[in-house]
């Protein structure tokens, strides 16, 4: 993680510091090969995918494959149903990136990592503090609260701000640590507002087309303001929820254990 | 199609089934489940204009992924 944020690193250092960990360049190869990319010859070397690719392309893609294979790995004891939970994850990616593309707001490879960290406290309260978590995704149903504002009113934090928490302590962007931390709360953050806002509606997007689950029934409203910054109108929704599916259908590579 | 997991009446395989081919009740039923589903889940929100239109477009488009005309 130290490499990817260093800005003076480069892509041979990159390279280098990848060879020496088997399980991540395989799993990074099988992504770069994969339908998401579509790339007509097969890529075998690292290297090769670094100069084809670019730098940022590989940097965002081994801090997903990185934090995902690693959480999973080594977190199994869950109240999560983790399967739908990565589901979730990968589709609330799909819209970021779909949203951003199309209203030309932001980088579409950069909301699609955003949208695909958003949740990651959730797997952290579900592993540090896994009976209590379990009791929270129960209390969250019977009183009929939202999971971040029964995560704050019985453990005291949200995901979000766990997320958030966690993202500064891995030294992830600023953009999207943010993203992270207000995906529940956009009005709260002003300096990196278009990507929150981003994660923000493709996370409620996912949730109420079914892909997946985050571990809640209810539904989170959307916020005004985040829907107004990003001029969304029923019409460019309607047209999006296809591309959204289409998009899903290539990033489920990203899934762990795929 | 790709995999979905989670949603309480998916636990249910027999949501996760395409209408039979000559069997119309299949794809009613279907849309009947789809639509209560999203009623209880977008009820918090009825007063939202922004939810009620994000439900009318999600309809439609999980209708029409279900392949089921709308009902």
């Amino acid at each position: 993680m130290k490499i990817l944020d260093d800005p003076r690193s480069s892509a041979k250092n990159l390279t280098e510091a990848l060879r020496l960990d088997q399980s991540i360049t395989s799993k990074l190869l099988k992504v770069v090969n994969s339908v998401y990319f579509g790339f007509p010859r097969r890529i075998d070397a690292l290297d090769q995918a670094v100069t084809i690719l670019g730098y940022r392309s590989i940097r965002n893609l081994v801090m997903i494959t990185t934090i995902f294979e690693e959480m999973d790995r080594q977190y199994r004891k869950t109240s999560l149903n983790r399967e739908a939970f990565w589901l979730h994850a990968v589709g609330c990616g799909a819209a970021s990136k779909i949203i951003a593309q199309k209203t030309e707001t932001a980088d579409g490879e950069e909301a699609f990592l955003a949208g695909l960290l958003h949740d990651i406290g959730k797997v952290f309260l579900d592993a540090f503090m896994h009976e209590e978590y379990g009791e929270v995704l129960k209390r969250a149903g019977s009183d009929g609260l939202l999971l971040h504002e029964a995560e704050k009113k019985y453990l005291g934090a949200s995901h979000a701000e766990i997320g958030g928490w966690l993202a500064d302590e891995w030294n992830l962007p600023l953009n999207l640590t943010a993203a992270i931390n207000f995906h529940h709360a956009p009005a709260r953050n002003r300096d990196h507002y278009t990507l929150v806002c981003l994660v923000h509606i493709g996370d409620i997007l996912a949730q109420a087309m079914e892909i997946g689950s985050d571990g809640q029934e209810l539904l989170p409203p959307i916020d005004r303001q985040a829907w107004a910054s990003l001029h969304l109108t029923p019409a460019f929704l309607e047209q999006i929820l296809p591309a959204i599916d289409q998009e899903l259908t290539q990033a489920q590579i990203f899934l762990p254990g795929e | 199609m790709f995999k979905r997991n989670g949603q309480p009446a998916m636990d249910d395989k027999k949501n996760m089934k395409p209408p039979q081919k000559n069997s119309p009740k299949s794809g009613a039923r279907q849309a009947a489940e789809l639509k209560a589903r999203l009623e209880e889940r977008f009820r918090p929100h009825q007063d939202d204009e922004i939810m009620m239109v994000l439900k009318n477009v999600v309809e439609k488009h999980l209708l029409l992924r279900l392949r089921i005309p709308n009902h």
